[in-house]
C-alpha cells in the first residue's frame, strides 16, 4: 500500500510549514524521509496520521483520502511518534492494553497482539514494570510496539532512535527491516543520515516545506559525479594495496581503516539489548 | 548584578508570554476582593433576611407587631399560611418563619412584659436548622418589635393614666368594690411609672410573648438535621471542584506529551477521548462521594432520608458536573497557569456563590437571585434536600436533572473550544 501526497500545504497561521509538497512512497518501500529542522517533515508526517488537517492538498494511505475517511486510513496506519507518548504512571503492559483497546481490539484478539508487543519490544520481563522507570531504550520499543498492535500495513517512523543506545538502535533497525520484510510499507524520518543509508532504498529530502530530491537512494548519491572511490581489501596492508594499485598503473593515496567507533563499541559490549532499569 | 538582572529578565519575559495566565494573577484576587467587599461593606450590608409568617390573629396589637417586623430594614416579611410556612422551612425555600396563633392580640400586653404566668401567649419561630444565625437574628428583632408593640400602646404613664380613668370612668365602684380596687393600683402604678419609680413583678421586663424556636426539616423530627451531613456536602464539592481542575491540567499534559496525539491516530474519535477523560474524572468523583458519605453514616449519624436512590441521583448530577468542568476548564484555558487562575477564579466563585463560605443571608441580594444559575447551589441544595432535610425523589431528581443539564452545556463548550495541538 502506498502514500500519495499532492499539492500539500500546511499552514499555521502565516508561517506555511509545508508548502505545495508532493510525493509518493512506494507500495512495501522504506522510504527516508529527510529534512533539517523546520524542513516541514513532523507537519506532513502528522498530516498523513490524519491529526492535522492540511491546509490544501491532498493525502492518501492505500488509496485512501486520509481527511475524507480518516478512521479508515487509521486502521491501515501505524504511527509511531518522535516523542514518547505513553503513560508513564502505567504499567508496559497496562500500556499496550489501553492502546490496543483504542485501537479497536478486543478480547483474545487483545491479549495475542499484547503478548505479540511485548516480545516485539522484547520487555516480557518487564511487563508489569511502570513506563517510568523503564529506560530510554526500553521506552523507544515499547513506542515503536505500540504503534504496532493493529497490524498496520503501513508503518510511519518519525525519529525513532532519538536518544538510545547502540543497542536499542540496533534492535530497532531489525524491527523495520523485520517489519518491512514482511511487506510492509515504512516511512521512516531521520537527522542520522547514516540511518537512511542503512535501512532505505528510497528517500526523500524535504526543505523549507518543499520537495527538494526524491529518488532511490543509490541513484541519488550517484547523480554527482563521484570524486573518490572507496576500495575495500581485507587481510591485506597499506603498502601491499599501494603496490599492487601502483602495478596496475593507479597512483593512489592509500590509508587503513579500521572499524568505526560503533563496530568497536557494539564489539565490546555486545549486540544485547541493555536493560538495566 | 547584570547576572542577575538576565536571570529576572528571563523569568518575567517566561511569566508574561502566556498573557492570559499573567493577566489572571491580577484579575482573580481582584474579583475575590470584590467578592468579599460586597459581604462585608457597610453601605450594602447584608441582604435582608425573609421571614415568612402566619398569622392567625387579626388584632390590632398583632397587626402592629407585624407591621414594626415588616419596617425593620434586616427583615423582608412576607404572609403565607401555617401549613404552606412550615413547609417552606422544611424545604429551605425560607430560613425563617413565624407562626402567630389566634387570640394572640390579647396576650401582647403590658401584664405580660411583667411576667405573664401560666396564661402568656405563645408564637412558634420556625427555623432551618442550616440557618440558625438567622433565626437568631429573626428572634431578636421579634423580641424588639414585641416590646415596642407594647410599650407603644401601654408604656406611656399618661397613657396608662388616661386608661385606667377611662376604665373607673365605666365602672360602678359601689357593685365592683374589688375592680375599682385594680384600677386604684393601676393609677398607681401609672404615676410611679411617671416618677420613674421601676414596678412590676420581680422588678424585671420580659418578653410580652414566649417564642419557641423549633428547627424544621421535611422529613419528621428535627433530630434528622445532622451538622455532618451539611459540611461534608460543602467540603466534599469543594474538593472536588478542586481536583477536576487538577485533572484538567493533567489532560493538558497529555497533550503536550503527545499521548492525545497518539489516540488520535486510533479508532478514538476525539469527541471520546475528551469525554472519556471527563467521564473518568466523574467516576472518580462519585467514589469520592459514597466514601465520604459512607463515612458520615457509619460514623457521624448522617441519615439519607431521601432514600438511597435520591441521594445517588444527586451524587451523579455532582459527579457529572464535576467531570463537565474538565472539559470546561481545558477548553477555556490553555496553560497549567491559566488553568490554576481561571479554575481557581471558578470555584472560588461558584463556592462563594453557592453559600459553601458564608451564610447566605450575608451575601448580597444581586448574588441570592443567581441562586439557581449556580449549578453548585443545586449540589449542596440536591445533597441537603437527600439527606438531613428529606425532600424526597422529586427534589432530587430535580436536582440531578438541573445539575445534568449545567454539565451538557459545560461539556459542549469545553469540547468544542479544545484545541489539540
Amino acid at each position: 500500500m502506498s502514500i500519495e501526497i499532492e499539492g500539500l500545504v500546511v499552514r499555521y497561521g502565516a508561517i506555511a510549514a509545508v508548502s505545495d509538497l508532493s510525493l509518493r512512497v512506494p507500495e512495501g518501500a522504506i522510504f527516508g524521509l529527510l529534512g533539517p529542522n523546520g524542513a516541514g517533515k513532523s507537519s506532513s508526517i502528522r498530516c498523513v496520521a490524519t491529526v492535522q488537517v492540511p491546509t490544501a492538498g491532498h493525502v492518501r494511505v492505500g488509496g485512501i483520502d486520509v481527511v475524507a475517511r480518516p478512521e479508515e486510513a487509521r486502521r491501515l496506519l501505524g504511527v509511531v511518534p518522535q516523542h514518547l507518548a505513553l503513560y508513564e504512571a502505567l504499567s508496559v503492559v497496562e500500556n499496550l492494553r489501553v492502546f490496543g483497546g483504542c485501537l479497536g481490539l478486543s478480547g483474545a484478539r487483545l491479549g495475542d497482539r499484547v503478548a505479540w508487543g511485548l516480545a516485539l519490544a522484547q520487555l516480557e520481563a518487564h511487563a508489569e514494570k511502570v513506563v517510568g522507570t523503564l529506560s530510554g531504550g526500553m521506552k523507544r520499543r515499547l513506542n515503536i510496539a505500540v504503534s504496532l498492535l493493529h497490524d498496520p500495513r503501513i508503518l510511519v517512523f518519525d525519529e525513532p532512535t532519538t536518544g538510545v543506545d547502540p543497542q536499542s538502535r540496533n534492535h530497532i533497525f531489525e524491527t523495520v527491516r523485520a517489519l518491512h520484510a514482511e511487506g510492509r510499507t515504512v516511512v521512516y524520518t531521520t537527522h542520522y543520515m547514516e540511518e537512511v543509508e542503512a535501512l532505505c532504498r528510497d528517500v526523500a529530502i524535504v526543505d523549507k516545506g518543499r520537495l527538494v530530491a526524491c529518488d532511490q537512494l543509490d541513484r541519488l548519491v550517484s547523480s554527482a559525479a563521484p570524486r573518490a572511490f572507496e576500495v575495500r581489501v581485507e587481510g591485506s596492508s597499506a603498502e601491499a594495496v599501494r603496490a599492487a594499485l601502483a602495478a596496475s598503473g593507479l597512483h593512489a593515496a592509500v590509508s587503513a581503516r579500521g572499524r568505526s567507533l560503533e563496530d568497536v563499541f557494539l564489539e565490546l559490549t555486545g549486540r544485547g539489548l541493555r536493560d538495566a532499569s | 548584578m547584570s547576572i542577575l538582572y538576565w536571570i529576572i529578565r528571563k523569568d518575567l519575559r517566561v511569566f508574561a508570554s502566556d498573557k492570559k495566565g499573567a493577566l489572571m494573577v491580577v484579575v482573580v484576587p481582584l474579583v475575590l476582593g470584590v467578592m468579599m467587599g460586597l459581604i462585608f461593606n457597610p453601605g450594602s450590608g447584608p441582604s435582608p433576611i425573609e421571614l415568612v409568617v402566619a398569622s392567625e390573629d387579626e388584632g390590632a396589637p398583632v397587626k402592629a407587631l407585624l407591621a414594626r417586623l415588616d419596617a425593620e430594614p434586616g427583615l423582608e416579611v412576607a404572609p403565607m399560611s401555617v401549613a404552606e410556612a412550615r413547609a417552606a422551612v422544611a424545604a429551605g425555600e425560607v430560613a425563617v418563619a413565624l407562626a402567630i396563633p389566634a387570640g394572640t392580640s390579647d396576650k401582647l400586653s403590658m401584664a405580660a412584659v411583667f411576667g405573664g404566668g401560666a396564661n402568656k401567649g405563645e408564637v412558634a419561630l420556625w427555623y432551618d436548622p442550616s440557618e440558625p444565625t438567622s433565626a437568631d437574628i429573626v428572634k431578636g428583632l421579634l423580641t424588639k418589635a414585641m416590646m415596642e408593640t407594647v410599650f407603644s400602646e401601654f408604656g406611656d404613664p399618661s397613657r396608662q393614666r388616661a386608661m385606667f380613668d377611662e376604665l373607673r370612668g365605666s365602672v360602678d365602684a359601689a357593685a365592683r368594690p374589688e375592680l375599682a380596687a385594680f384600677l386604684d393600683q393601676g393609677t398607681k402604678f401609672a404615676n410611679e411609672n411617671a416618677a420613674g419609680a421601676s414596678g412590676g413583678a420581680g422588678g424585671g421586663l420580659e418578653p410580652p410573648l414566649k417564642v419557641t424556636s423549633e428547627a424544621v426539616v421535611a422529613a419528621g423530627p428535627t433530630a434528622g438535621f445532622n451538622s455532618h451531613a451539611h459540611t461534608f456536602a460543602g467540603m466534599l464539592m469543594q474538593f472536588l471542584l478542586f481536583s477536576a481542575s487538577s485533572a484538567a491540567k493533567t489532560l493538558l499534559a497529555e497533550r503536550q506529551s503527545g499521548t492525545l496525539d497518539r489516540l488520535r491516530t486510533t479508532a478514538a474519535r476525539p469527541w471520546q477521548i475528551l469525554l472519556g477523560a471527563g467521564i473518568a474524572n466523574a467516576v472518580v468523583a462519585l467514589v469520592a462521594t459514597v466514601v465520604v458519605f459512607g463515612v458520615g453514616i457509619a460514623v457521624f449519624g448522617v441519615e439519607l432520608r431521601s432514600g438511597l436512590l435520591a441521594f445517588g441521583l444527586v451524587a451523579t448530577g455532582q459527579a457529572a458536573l464535576v467531570g463537565s468542568l474538565v472539559l470546561l476548564l481545558v477548553g477555556l484555558a490553555d496553560s497549567d497557569k491559566q488553568i490554576d487562575s481561571i479554575g481557581t477564579l471558578a470555584i472560588l466563585f461558584l463556592c462563594f456563590v453557592s453559600g459553601a463560605w458564608v451564610p447566605s443571608f450575608m451575601l448580597p441580594e444581586a448574588l441570592l437571585k443567581l441562586g439557581p444559575a449556580i449549578p453548585t447551589r443545586w449540589i449542596l441544595d440536591g445533597m441537603a434536600g437527600a439527606t438531613w432535610r428529606g425532600l424526597g425523589m422529586g427534589h432530587a431528581a430535580l436536582s440531578c436533572g438541573v445539575l445534568l443539564a449545567f454539565s451538557a452545556v459545560f461539556a459542549t463548550v469545553g469540547l468544542r473550544r479544545f484545541r489539540w495541538s
